[in-house]
């Protein structure tokens, strides 16, 4: 990106009486020696003088031709500039609008609003003409009467036209209010208690999420928790899409300043959710995520349980917090796994294995001790953890060990056969390796050494028949199940390239032989420079269940009793 | 070639063995064989008598005295009634002075050492020693050693002349072959196949069922050497079944010489095929069903399609194993042997279901036509007492898994026969895909009419929901032979029998049954068939086995439904 020297007075006006000055606008300058920024205080001189008259530029026919990137450029040199400018009202919210309008769904795209509402703050008397010619019903006037009444901190009109108004001037007063200064929490109780009703059920869905983000927004400053929870508690009856987002996203900014009962009244409402509307389904995950950890953390933890037993939302849609939730307290997974797994649901005890997975298989180090299940939850939870968490054997095995320790000898002597049949003659590898890790002074470490000798006795027996060549497949077979293997790696392997990131970013090439690389690039000098790479393996190892290829339908059977049990 | 069969005959385990090849050698090379051995005993030392031409061109009479292996000095003379030494004291003292027909006392008489390998030279002497001693007149002594057979072998029953270059290279390559089962017996079938094709006389039919008995031997005792008896089973399977085609055109011919033979070597080629059987079950499998899981983990595929296909496999082969026993036993006059052999095919069914239990992919077959194997055993269990309450459970299991199995598009029982297409089943979880897979069945039918035998309405109702609901494209049959089965059965012709379908399923079963019955007393050519009006019915069950036919339904009509009933 070329940085330009700072054209001079003459040179600006020149581009400007040759229509080229948009051009000039959208690049980046060198700036002054002290920093600021002369090519923007030239500029704005030169309009301020009548010289140049940089409100009508983006309207110009050389605005239209320059591109996107520029374009951004240029219009946050309009953000800098508009406050400073000596302009008609009209002409000026005319070019904001062009500016807008030219940065379409862009996230930045209503920053000129901003730059407006500085404008109409420093010229009060322009701000008020605005408001006028928005109350008689001029279109351009009432797409930025918010920001004069904003920059104006006219509260009474903005007030009015809440009051008043039935058209989208009653929004653009909420807008207004959300965003001004109250002297003190008693005036903004007043103004609160103009908006309230406007949040009641009956309402336009897009009018009562404005309003209830204007209560919000004014009694931020001012906590008032029983107010809070009546605002919430109109919201909360029969919302509409925009109201939930609404709610989501008090959640998300303000959760810590509501009180349990608010909180929980927000979450109870959120539970209507459309999984269509994954703005709204984000912002409640970012709102769960922030929950974790504090004294919200509960509900939090209730409202995903009961969303995810309705089985229309997973885990997969709650990435931020399940992150959060796996990134932190373990023990506070454990619990989480273990609730889920006991409540019967399916749909629920579904999304366990997105905890389990984070990196590197998750062990639960940690005993059921505290948990004070029965005998019967105790087999309960064990099935459930071999029903639903089968692929992750040594999670698996872990949940398994951890009631064991705080198991009575007939329970254990039931989970020891579940390690047994199905985990370990599933899983000779990992969960072996982990059961066979614990120490002697684990609780669990009798149970489970006769469990090991068990299978060790079994391995013995199988060791003991030998090769039996007439059972042995084909060199025939052999082949076609070699060659089908292949190709499904192969197509997995391609399906991976597809799906990943990196691989539609970089450069990619098949190096056929060798264990490194030797390549020539040119430089922008036009010479050659040699660039080596070293080759470096990579792969990955997946333990498939031995009990899926011995007797799959059998597993599958099991798996799916263990899924489908309920609980006593 | 000859190594070939030097190498077999070293090779074999016990004097039996080489017993049981010899008369049909000797048979082939011109001797008129008056007498052969009994199993475990022997008259007065003689193993074998024949009469024949000696090299000196007399008519002499030839006493076979036969021992497995080299000769060593303790098979020549260990001081016990075994030893050579004592059997030709014996042959001397006994047989020569009492025991020759009298149509034959003028004859010289020529008494023959067998032994499969070599004499050693520290024991030479000695029996040179014994010969000069005892050698007169009328009495010599000849050694026939391992290369002497084997050279006789060449001229005799597998000489040129009869069995052509081409023949012999399969025959060799399904020896040198024999460690990979498909080659080996692709390489015998064709062998036995061309021999049968050109068998069109009474003589050529009889050495051709010698030539394959011998044959079979070889390939048995090469394959026991390398521990991998699998090509042999095949083989020997359908060796029989080409034997009782041979031996069909005799079958209203009780006085015809050739009649006899074949049915000679018949009986010598199905205790062959069940020592080939013993070899594979009694040393190998049987002794491990009883290990959770040991027979699948010794499958050592890749997939759990081959542990499926290679443990219904097992079943179908004890089963048949058990079957053939116990027609032994039936035809056995002896009462103690009838018991012995009777709890012996008990045991079988016993064994089967401790494999079944202990390798619970025998709960669901991956592939139809495995509905052979399930109905062979159960055959089985009822023709040899088993346990049918074991059966019945297993069957309930069964329609479980295969209820289960379809509704969950999982690996239920499909129709392909293709290993590629087996491997990957289910190619796909849609209906379209299960439609394919399960166009037909041959499986519910049979698991409904054992279900109905043991009045089980619950587990009916469950294959009829089944049916109802997921598989009403798929047709329900069964299968029958009939007039064309006669001459295809046996040769494994496909265009033979009929298929019974739309079998109409109901939660007492009696429909299907009675559905059968009907069509039992229209199409009686099951009754026709030569091996059922000979009594051999095991052969109709071996050729279905062989040559994957559904087992039909006339058996366990009569053998398992009385039983059931009780």
């Amino acid at each position: 990106m070329a940085v330009l020297p700072v054209p001079s007075a003459e040179q600006i006006i020149q581009l400007y009486e040759a229509g080229n000055l948009a051009v000039e606008l959208a690049e980046y300058h060198l700036p002054a020696e002290d920093g600021s920024d002369t090519f923007l205080k030239r500029c704005v001189e030169l309009h301020n003088n009548g010289d140049i008259d940089l409100v009508v530029v983006p309207g110009q026919p050389a605005f239209d031709a320059i591109d996107t990137h520029s374009f951004f450029t240029a219009q946050q040199f309009y953000c800098d500039i508009i406050p400073q400018l000596r302009a008609n009202a009209t002409a000026l919210m005319a070019c904001c609008r062009t500016l807008i309008e030219r940065a379409g769904n862009d996230g930045a795209a209503h920053m000129p609003n901003g730059a407006f509402r500085q404008w109409c703050k420093r010229n009060l008397e322009k701000a008020a003409g605005v408001i006028r010619n928005a109350k008689a019903g001029d279109d351009l006037a009432m797409q930025f009467v918010t920001f004069a009444l904003q920059g104006a901190n006219d509260i009474e009109t903005a007030t009015e036209f809440v009051r008043e108004y039935d058209d989208n001037r009653r929004l653009y007063g909420l807008s207004a209010l959300g965003q001004m200064s109250f002297a003190d929490g008693d005036s903004a109780r007043q103004v609160v208690v103009v908006v309230e009703p406007f949040i009641v059920s009956g309402n336009d869905d897009a009018i009562r999420v404005n309003a209830l983000s204007t209560a919000f927004d004014i009694l931020r400053p001012f906590e008032d928790h029983a107010l809070a929870r009546r605002l919430v508690q109109s919201a909360a009856q029969s919302p509409g899409p925009q109201v939930l987002y609404g709610l989501a996203r008090l959640l998300f900014q303000a959760h810590f300043s509501l009180d349990r009962e608010t909180v929980g009244i927000a979450l109870n409402a959120l539970r209507a959710i459309d999984p269509q509307h994954r703005g709204t389904l984000s912002l409640v995950d970012c709102g769960l995520k922030r929950m974790v950890g504090t004294r919200n953390e509960s509900q939090a933890l209730d409202y995903l349980t009961e969303t995810l037993r309705e089985g229309t939302l997973t885990i997969e849609h709650f990435n931020s917090t399940s992150h959060k939730l796996n990134t932190d307290d373990p023990q506070r997974v454990y619990e989480l796994v273990v609730r889920w797994l006991l409540s019967g649901s399916i749909a629920l005890a579904n999304n366990t294995g997105q905890f389990v997975r984070a990196d590197k298989e998750r062990i639960f180090n940690t005993s059921a001790q505290s948990l004070g299940l029965s005998p019967i939850q105790q087999l309960f939870l064990c099935r459930k953890a071999i029903g639903f968490l089968f692929i992750y054997p040594v999670a698996c095995c872990s949940i398994l060990v951890s009631v064991i320790r705080a198991a009575d000898e007939d329970v254990k002597a039931h989970i020891g056969q579940l390690l047994f049949d199905p985990v370990l003659l599933s899983y000779s590898g990992a969960a072996r390796n982990y059961l066979a890790s614990l120490p002697s002074t684990d609780a669990a470490y009798g149970t489970v050494q006769n469990v090991l000798t068990r299978f060790k006795e079994f391995h013995s027996a199988i060791d003991d028949i030998g090769s039996i060549k007439e059972l042995h497949p084909s060199e025939r077979q052999l082949v076609a199940a070699h060659q089908r293997s292949h190709d499904q790696m192969r197509e997995a392997h391609k399906e991976a390239e597809k799906q990943s990131i990196i691989r539609k970013l970089v450069h990619h090439s098949t190096i056929l032989h060798g264990k490194r690389t030797l390549t020539y690039v040119v430089d922008p000098g036009g010479q050659k420079r040699a660039v080596a790479m070293d080759l470096q393996k990579h792969g990955a190892y997946v333990e498939l269940p031995h009990l899926e290829k011995l007797d799959p339908v059998g597993l599958d059977y099991l798996l799916r009793m263990c899924m489908v049990e309920k609980p006593a | 070639m000859k190594l070939i069969f030097r190498s077999y005959l070293a090779s074999l385990r016990e004097r039996e063995e080489l017993d049981a090849i010899l008369p049909d050698l000797l048979s082939e090379l011109g001797y008129n064989v008056y007498s052969r051995p009994q199993r475990g005993t022997t008259q007065a030392g003689v193993d074998i008598a024949a009469v024949g031409v000696d090299e000196d061109g007399a008519r002499k009479l030839f006493l076979f005295t036969v021992k497995r292996g080299d000769l060593t000095r303790e098979s020549w003379n260990d001081g016990t009634p075994q030893s050579l030494r004592a059997s030709l004291d014996t042959i001397l003292d006994n047989y020569v002075q009492h025991r020759v027909p009298k149509r034959y006392q003028a004859l010289k008489i020529v008494v023959c050492m067998v032994f499969g390998g070599d004499m050693q030279e520290q024991v030479r002497s000695d029996v040179e020693g014994y010969v000069r001693r005892y050698s007169t007149d009328r009495v010599s002594f000849a050694e026939w050693n391992g290369d002497k057979l084997a050279g006789l072998l060449m001229q005799g029953v597998l000489r040129e002349e009869i069995m052509p270059k081409a023949l012999r290279r399969h025959f060799q390559k399904a020896v040198a072959m024999v460690d990979e089962p498909e080659i080996a017996f692709a390489h015998f079938s064709r062998l036995v196949h061309e021999r049968c094709q050109a068998a069109t006389n009474d003589k050529e039919r009889t050495r051709t069922a010698r030539q394959i008995y011998i044959a079979l031997w070889v390939l048995f005792v090469w394959a026991r050497d390398i521990d991998n008896v699998e090509a042999p089973y095949r083989a020997s399977e359908f060796a029989l079944l080409r034997l009782w085609d041979l031996l069909r055109p005799y079958v209203d011919k009780t006085r015809s010489a050739a009649g006899k033979a074949i049915t000679a070597v018949m009986g010598d080629a199905i205790q062959l095929h069940l020592a080939i059987t013993e070899e594979f079950l009694y040393r190998k499998i049987l002794p491990h069903v009883g290990v959770p899981y040991g027979i699948s983990m010794a499958i050592r595929g890749g997939t759990s399609a081959d542990v499926n296909l290679r443990l219904f496999d097992v079943l179908g082969r004890i089963a048949m194993a058990g079957l053939w026993i116990h027609w032994i036993s039936q035809l056995d006059a002896d009462a103690d042997r009838k018991a012995r052999l009777s709890a012996q095919a008990r045991d079988l069914a016993d064994a089967g279901f401790r494999l079944i239990n202990n390798n619970p992919a025998l709960f669901l077959p991956l592939q139809d036509e495995q509905s052979i194997d399930i109905a062979l055993f159960l055959l089985l269990v009822g023709a040899a007492g088993g346990d049918l309450h074991d059966a019945h459970a297993w069957l309930q299991g069964m329609a479980q898994r295969l209820a289960l199995t379809v509704r969950a598009h999982g690996r239920y029982t499909c129709v392909f026969s293709e290993y590629r297409d087996l491997i990957a089943h289910p190619r796909s979880r849609t209906d379209e895909y299960r439609q394919d897979a399960t166009a037909g069945s041959t499986l519910i039918p049979l698991i409904a009419a054992f279900l109905s035998y043991f009045g089980d309405g619950e587990s009916l109702a469950q294959l009829i929901d089944l049916k109802d609901k997921e598989l009403q494209h798929c047709t329900l049959q069964l299968w029958i032979p009939d007039e064309s089965s006669e001459t295809g059965l046996y040769v494994g012709n496909d265009e033979h029998g009929i298929g019974l379908c739309d079998l109409p399923l109901t939660t007492d079963g009696q429909e299907q049954i009675d559905t059968l019955d009907a069509t039992f007393k229209q199409e009686d050519a099951f009754d026709k068939l030569s091996a059922i009006t000979t009594g051999y019915w095991p052969i109709v069950l071996a050729a279905c086995h062989h040559y994957r036919l559904p087992v039909p339904p006339q058996f366990w009509r009569r053998i398992v439904a009385p039983l059931a009933a009780e």
